[in-house]
């Protein structure tokens, strides 16, 4: 599968080896926020809830001190001031979240502020610096119904209230230090391990208290919680004072990481084995190429040694053929020659000897050019035999592309088969037309010509006392090759070996026809078929293109 | 020279402004811390007088005594707290002595002075002292007010152990409002 991705195994390893970094990156990360979320819902809410719910008692009791005295001066008009201290003490005493009051009463009748009661520090503002406070505090009152509260500066919040009851109005005002209300808020703070911000708006959204307890550094890490009354709401923003080291809640994520992780590492174990085994297989494969590379060029070095070689031992079966021919020739001229000499010397003495007659030089006249005739005619084939040898070798051995006529080409060629003592009993019938004309190159035609006629003497008629080699040639149907056609009567070939001729590279009795279809079709560019029956024959078709090799 | 006069008598007045804010408001903030302390105070044995009796020994005016007898009712429960200022030692030895005082106060200065012996007096009666600066509570007071820069501080000594009150925990790190 790999091999079809065409991408190196180290890519795909390198790639996954990311990846599952990434992944395990990207797993953990989300892993620490669910579990940092949860652990802020679970753990950080339930220590800031109480925290909050401590943060409004504290600022809501004021609140209800104030709502409550008004309620009493209103509904109680002629009560006391010392009543009214006795009042207040009592709700100190029975309110833990009250460490001091800071109360005032006025009536506003007929638009005159006049003072009623007053405790604890609201009792300044019956002083003339405190006036435009108190009238500012009035107005406002006047403008809004129920509580009304105004931020003096960092440390103090005022309360107003304007009562409108059958004809009597007060104005009550409280004033709430928030210094002190934050010290019980200071003390709880440590216990929660958190810091905060703390915010309290009123019901117009004005903002009363913006305290912190300790530093929030981030949003990230925060909850909030929004507490309401019917005074102000409270919103606290929460986060943990230390850093958060993640704890995995969940073993079976732990589990599933690891198991993810072990995965990945086996996977990449495998891969790399793969890999390896690939590399290995690439580089036996390339041995086994250049080993291959280098038989093949040995293997092609051999063929063309044997081409050589059997061209070689078609020469040389050649020129003892030649040369039979050639030496009875040569000696039939020489003896004619001979006699020609001794009749001349007769004829010379018997001219001195003055026994010359007419008829004398007429008969020596006569055998003259009988003689003369006869070593010329064998000089002529002497000569003849040498030029075909010598055709045949240069052919062989140049293999030149020329014009050749199939008749005359094959013709010199049997004529030299039937001349040998060797094949004397084998009888060749040729049947080519005399206008069979092939452009090719004419040693390698020679060649495969002489491979198949070897192959049928030597194999054909081995243990045969006599045989038919018959060599025919046409041109095909379309013009464009030649069909020639070399059939002997001999042993014929098995099937098995008929099989294996053009299949295998093996050296068998057969081999020169495996030569022949290798001469045929790389130097003639044609093909080479063969068919035979056991006892019967063996033809050899060849199939020689005329164009091409011109071409 | 003249101008030169000038800044500089400016400047001299926005100090001491400043600074006489800055006193203002650590005194308030102490007064904060002494309602603090005396609220998470809780005394054992019933007074006659079903009150007690702060008695602030102090020397100047921007006093934490000052502020906190602004709240009016403050409460160490379970009885509420009358706030009594003397700028004389013989003068609160004096109320000491005809009206009996519960809880001692002494601001920075007289913290600093040779009270050892009202002091050593208070803890054999197992009275409350509260005073200014570390070294208050070598001298076997209660509770001191520590100032350091803006922060202030509340230490209870711990080794003194009254059998008439007992001070709840309270916070004991420097506190910035």
């Amino acid at each position: 599968m790999l091999n079809k991705i065409k991408i190196p195994v180290w890519i795909v390893i390198t790639v996954l080896l990311i990846c599952s970094t990434l992944t395990t990156y990207v797993a953990q990360q989300a892993i620490k926020h669910y579990s940092f979320s949860a652990w802020l819902d679970g753990r950080i809410k339930p220590a800031a809830t109480p925290f909050a719910q401590q943060a409004q008692q504290h600022l809501s009791a004021p609140f209800h001190l104030f709502d409550a005295f008004s309620t009493l001066v209103v509904s109680v008009p002629n009560v006391s001031p010392e009543q009214l201290d006795f009042w207040v003490k009592q709700q100190i005493t029975n309110t833990p979240e009250i460490m001091v009051a800071s109360l005032a009463a006025y009536s506003t009748n007929n638009a005159r502020l006049q003072h009623i009661y007053s405790a604890g520090t609201a009792e300044k503002y019956q002083q003339d610096s405190y006036q435009q406070t108190l009238l500012s505090m009035l107005h406002k009152s006047q403008q809004q119904q129920g509580v009304v509260s105004k931020r003096l500066d960092n440390t103090t919040l005022l309360l107003g209230k304007k009562v409108h009851l059958a004809n009597a109005e007060w104005f009550f005002l409280s004033e709430i230090d928030l210094n002190l209300l934050k010290l019980p808020l200071i003390k709880a703070h440590p216990q929660t391990k958190l810091n905060f911000a703390l915010q309290a708006f009123d019901k117009q959204k004005m903002q009363l208290i913006n305290w912190h307890f300790g530093k929030l550094h981030t949003d990230k890490n925060q909850i909030q919680i929004t507490l309401e009354s019917s005074y102000f709401d409270i919103t606290l923003s929460a986060e943990p004072t230390a850093t958060f080291l993640p704890k995995w809640q969940a073993p079976e994520v732990s589990k599933l990481i690891g198991i993810t992780i072990l995965a990945t590492l086996l996977l990449t174990l495998l891969l790399l084995l793969i890999w390896y085994q690939q590399r290995q297989q690439k580089v036996t494969s390339q041995l086994l190429q250049e080993q291959n590379h280098t038989i093949h060029q040995q293997l092609t070095s051999a063929k063309e040694s044997i081409k050589r070689n059997s061209r070689f031992a078609i020469i040389n079966d050649m020129a003892p053929i030649a040369a039979a021919e050639i030496s009875p020739a040569v000696s039939q001229a020489i003896k004619a020659v001979s006699s020609l000499e001794e009749r001349t010397i007769n004829l010379k003495n018997k001219l001195t000897d003055g026994r010359v007659t007419k008829s004398l030089v007429g008969s020596y006249l006569d055998n003259a050019t009988k003689l003369t005739r006869a070593s010329s005619s064998q000089l002529l084939i002497a000569a003849e035999a040498t030029y075909t040898l010598e055709q045949f070798a240069s052919d062989l051995k140049q293999d030149t592309l020329r014009n050749i006529n199939l008749q005359l080409h094959t013709a010199a060629i049997t004529s030299i088969y039937k001349k040998s003592n060797q094949h004397k009993k084998v009888k060749f019938i040729e049947n080519l037309p005399g206008d069979l004309e092939i452009s090719a190159y004419s040693g390698s035609l020679t060649h495969a010509i002489c491979v198949v006629l070897n192959n049928s003497i030597e194999h054909g008629f081995s243990g045969k006392p006599d045989g038919i080699v018959m060599i025919e040639a046409f041109k095909s149907k379309d013009k464009q090759s030649i069909q020639m056609r070399i059939e002997d009567n001999g042993n014929g070939i098995d099937d098995d070996t008929l099989n294996k001729i053009f299949a295998t590279e093996s050296i068998d009795t057969h081999s020169g026809l495996h030569l022949a279809q290798q001469i045929i079709s790389d130097k003639l560019n044609g093909k080479i078929e063969v068919s035979s029956k056991l006892g019967r024959f063996t033809r050899v078709n060849l199939t020689l293109p005329i164009t091409e090799n011109k071409n | 020279m003249k101008k030169r006069l000038l800044s500089c008598l400016l400047f001299s007045f926005f100090s001491f402004c400043n600074s006489m804010l800055y006193a203002e408001e650590q005194a308030h903030n102490k007064a904060r811390l002494i309602i603090w302390a005396l609220s998470n105070t809780h005394w054992q044995t019933i007074s006659a007088t079903n009150q007690l009796n702060m008695c602030s020994f102090v020397s100047g005016h921007y006093s934490a005594a000052q502020y906190v007898e602004q709240y009016k009712f403050v409460m160490s429960p379970p009885y509420f707290v009358k706030f009594h200022t003397f700028d004389n030692q013989q003068d609160l030895v004096n109320f000491d002595i005809e009206h009996s005082c519960q809880i001692y106060y002494f601001d920075q200065t007289t913290s600093a002075l040779n009270i050892e012996q009202i002091v050593s007096h208070a803890k054999q009666r197992g009275l409350l002292t509260i005073g200014n600066g570390e070294k208050f509570l070598t001298k076997q007071g209660d509770i001191s007010l520590i100032s350091k820069g803006q922060t202030l501080q509340l230490k209870v000594n711990d080794s003194e152990n009254s059998q008439q009150f007992k001070i709840k925990a309270l916070y004991s790190m420097p506190i910035k409002f």
